[in-house]
Formats: C-alpha cells, structure tokens, sequence
C-alpha cells in the first residue's frame, strides 16, 4: 500500500464510523422521545 | 449408510487444527509482551507455558501430518470449525486456570468458552485485581473468537479447501472473490475501528479518568476489543459503568454497532453504495432494534425503576443496544437488572434472542433470518387471502434483487426454531435447579445468543452441569449449530460408517 492508498483507506474508513455514529445519534434520539412520551403518560 | 472417516480425512483434520492452534500461539505473544513491559512475571510464565503447549501440539501436528493435496471428507471444514472452538478455550484456559482468580479448571474453561464464542458471561472471582496482561489474555481470546479463529489462520497460512472453512465460522458473505482478500478486508476494517475507538476510549482515559498513558490505553484497548467482537469481558467487575462517563458510553455504542453490522454492510458503506437502506437485513435489524428499544423503555417507565427521564434514556439506551447487538457491557449491576420486569424484561430479552446481522462478530438468530421468515409468512399469507389467479412477487432486495426460494425459507426457519430449542433447553435446565423462570431465561438466551447480560445465575458457584450445558450453549450457538451437527455425523460415521 502507498501513500495514496493508506489515506483513501482512512477517509473510507472515517466515512464508515461516521455512518455508525450517524446511526447511533438517530436511535438515540428516537430513545429520548419514547421516553420522555413514556415518561408523562405513566 | 455414512462412510466411515479414512486416515486420510483424520490427517486433514489434524493437520488444520494445528494450524489454528499455531495462531492461538502467535496472539499469546501480544499478552506475552504485555507482562514484559509490566514485569508481572508470575503471568509471564502462564503465558508462556500456554504458548509452548499451543506451539508444542501445533508442531506435532505439522509433523505427524503435514500438507496434502488428497480430497476431503465433506463437511471438513465444519468439522475442522467445531473442533477448533473446543480446543481453542482449551489451550486459552491455562493462564486462567492458572491465575488463581477461578474455583477450578471448569471456571477457567468455561470464561475461555465465553471469551472465543464472544459471549462475556464470566466466572472470575475478583477481576479488578486480574495481572493485566492476564486480563488482555482474556481480551485476545475475545477478539480471536470474534474475527474468527480459522480467518485468523487463513490469514497467516493459505489452505486448500479455505472456502468450507471460511463459510463454516458462521461467515456466508464473500466480500471478495477470494476467501484471502474478504479476510484481508475484515481485518482492514477492524484495524480502522482499532485506531479509532482506541485511541479515543485512550483520550478519555487520561483526559476524563485521570489514568496514566498506560493504563488509559490498557482499558481502550481491552474495552475496544470486547466492544468491536460484540464480546462483553470487562477489565473491572462493574463493567462500562465504572468509567461514569457519557464519552466512553458513545464511544462504546458506535463500536457495538460496528460490531454487529455485517462485514458486506462495511464494505458497502466504504464504496458508497446505493440502496442500502432497502436492504431486507438492514430493515429488520433496524425495525427490531428500535422496536425492541421502545418496548423496553416503556416497561421502565410503566415499573418506575427510573424517575427520570434522562437516566432511564441513558441506561436504557444502552442496555438494549448492548443487548441487541450481542455484547454484554452493563452500566447497571446484575440485581438491577434482575429487577427490570415486565415490558422492559421482554424487550431486552427479545433483543437478545434476535442478535445482530450475519457475517458479523454478534450471536443469536440473526436479523436476515428474521427477515427472511417475516417476508416468507408474510407472502404465505398473501398467497391464502389472494385469488388464485394472483401473481405474489416472491423476492427481497439484499444487494439486488433476490428470489425467495423456498429452500432458503425453510432453512432460515429451521435455524430460528433451533435457536428457540436451544434458548428453552438451557432456561428448563435453569428451572430445574429451582431458578426463577425469569431468571433462567435471561441467562439461557443470554448463554445461546452469544451476549453476556447477566442477572446473576452464572457465578463460579453456579452448578457443574449447569455451567456444562451454557458451554455446551455457547459453543452451538456461536457455531448456528450445521458445524456441530457436522462433527456428530463425523463421530456416528467413524463407530457406525461402512
């Protein structure tokens, strides 16, 4: 692997945890309103 | 009427074993090196005699039977597969059994058991006082069971015959052409996680924790180990809860969802490619997941456990997340966790038994058998309440358009059913200890989907044949039961084969 390569990697691989962190946030987010709904109905 | 095993298939099979056995000797070096740098050289000689038991069978068995071209019995790779996982934790639980931190030789098996089939469910007494290089011993066998112990071995050697073995791991997706460039990838994308996740559990360590350089990158490494392989173990008895700290949460619950994902979903992810979002796999994990979130956080809210909003998101979230995704770690204690009833117990229970996506490092039944079984109901339905002149599209997209066929159907309701055969198996023989039926579940499904929640069953006094039968769970459900089903048949075809 060169240079070039070891970078495109990286950015690819920079992209993959951002998905995942992208995912983590939404289902997080979806967390906090059942909750605070679940919460205030009970 | 099975054909009796030749000597041939017998050389093979020893020859592949020491293969496996050889990497298990390669990664003691890193622990090895670990103890070195600590001077705890009490671990070092564990260590060492490990690696010399593992190298000394590993050499024998190159001599005794070294390479072949002959053919190979079918089903070598799955037999090879199942065998592996019962010698590897074998030879993995000398340091452990020699640590004094076990009650006996089975304690010591059974948390190797739990480390390679990356479960976390744990009989150590004491763990917060384990020789750290001891500890990552702990952590490698973890993150060798999770990247696959026979990937790990086609890494280092190339063999015949590599694709049985490859798909016999539990792997079916073929990233690549080739079996040697989709391991090279798994580890690519491991190492991209590693750099990542270690580096920033490492950062909190020193900045948030107040540890040392060293001892921050001791718990980022062993935390992203066990988080990457959805595996659970622990440096500190009190799990992710003893950081108190919401970084090292996030953190965590990014490198758990990478760990369940399946390696295809990485690759795709990487290039770009369009349409994932149609993906029967990723629908289901995704409806289930939040789903399953929801029903949980109702139950807590329904039984008061939390008053408060914010904490009830944050251990809630969590828990099932951890749950889901087959790893294990716990920011609450097991009694709380025994006191979460209702809903919220079969939310998380239900994630449990669900799993994460195939081809990835998590347990259970796996979100494209789930898929598969709903749209096949689903289009069974259809098909009764349609006239008959009714064309139903049987098809599902998974990287493109696929027919549903009925033999994969059937195949993916039989492994769900025989998932749901192991869960109750192991929870009756709970029962019959005269443990709580919530409880016994809880630990079976736990035990089977390769989890390691715990609501205090498993302790190194549980009972012996107890302790036998969630081995014997891990093991099978780490393997989705074709690869032991393999070596029974091998066994009953070398008594009773012609």
């Amino acid at each position: 692997m060169d240079l070039p390569d070891v970078i495109s990697t990286l950015v690819r691989g920079a992209r993959g945890v951002a998905a995942e962190l992208l995912g983590v946030v939404i289902l997080l987010i979806g967390a906090i309103v059942v909750a605070i709904a679940a919460t205030a109905i009970f | 009427m099975l054909a009796r095993p030749t000597i041939g298939n017998l050389h093979h099979l020893v020859h592949d074993l020491g293969r496996v056995l050889a990497v298990v000797a390669i990664a003691g070096l890193l622990p090895l090196g670990w103890a070195v740098a600590l001077g705890e050289w009490g671990p070092f000689a564990d260590i060492l005699l490990m690696i010399g038991v593992a190298a000394f069978i590993a050499g024998l068995a190159e001599y005794a039977a070294p390479p072949r071209t002959a053919s190979k019995v079918w089903g070598h790779g799955l037999i090879v597969v199942a065998c592996a996982w019962l010698a590897v934790p074998a030879i993995g639980a000398i340091p452990l059994v020699l640590s004094g931190h076990y009650d006996g030789a089975l304690d010591a098996y059974f948390d190797a058991m739990s480390g390679v089939t990356t479960t976390g469910l744990a009989t150590i007494q004491d763990v917060d006082h384990l020789a750290m290089s001891t500890n990552v011993w702990r952590h490698t066998l973890q993150f060798l069971g999770g990247q696959g112990i026979v990937l790990a071995a086609l890494t280092f050697f190339s063999a015949s015959g590599a694709l049985s073995l490859y798909e016999a791991e539990g792997r079916d997706q073929r990233i690549f052409p080739s079996v040697g460039s989709t391991a090279r990838f798994i580890w690519l994308v491991s190492l991209i996680h590693g750099l990542f996740g270690i580096s920033a559990l490492t950062i909190d360590g020193v900045i948030a924790q107040g540890f040392g350089l060293g001892r921050s990158l001791f718990h980022g490494l062993t935390i992203f180990m066990a988080a990457f392989d959805t595996g659970g173990f622990s440096p500190q008895s009190t799990s992710v809860a003893y950081y108190h700290s919401a970084w090292y949460e996030v953190v965590v619950s990014v490198l758990m969802l990478a760990g369940a994902m399946s390696f295809g979903l990485h690759h795709a992810i990487w290039h770009r490619r369009r349409g994932l979002a149609r993906n029967l796999e990723v629908r289901t994990f995704a409806a289930t997941l939040g789903g399953t979130m929801a029903v949980m956080l109702i139950g807590l809210a329904v039984t008061g456990v939390f008053t408060e909003p914010a904490a009830l998101v944050r251990r809630g979230f969590f828990q099932l997340l951890s749950a889901h995704t087959g790893t294990g770690f716990a920011t609450v204690s097991s009694s709380e966790l025994a006191r979460w009833t209702g809903l919220a117990f079969a939310g998380i229970v239900v994630a449990m038994a669900l799993g994460g996506m195939s081809s990835s490092t998590a347990g259970g039944v796996k979100s494209l058998r789930i898929g598969i079984t709903v749209r096949s109901i689903v289009d069974t339905v259809r098909r009764a309440l349609t006239p008959n002149r009714t064309v139903i599209s049987r098809t599902y997209y998974q990287y493109g358009e696929h027919t549903l066929e009925p033999a994969m159907a059937t195949s993916a309701m039989a492994i769900s059913l025989l998932y749901v055969g192991l869960y109750l198996a192991g929870a009756g023989i709970a029962l019959a200890y005269g443990y709580e039926l919530s409880a016994a579940l809880f630990e079976s499904v736990s035990a089977a989907a390769a989890v390691g929640l715990s609501v205090g069953v498993v302790s190194h006094d549980m009972p012996t044949v107890l302790e036998i039968v969630m081995i014997l769970q891990m093991w099978i459900g780490r393997l989705e039961f074709i690869s032991v089903f393999a070596l029974l048949g091998f066994g009953y075809a070398a008594v009773r084969g012609r």
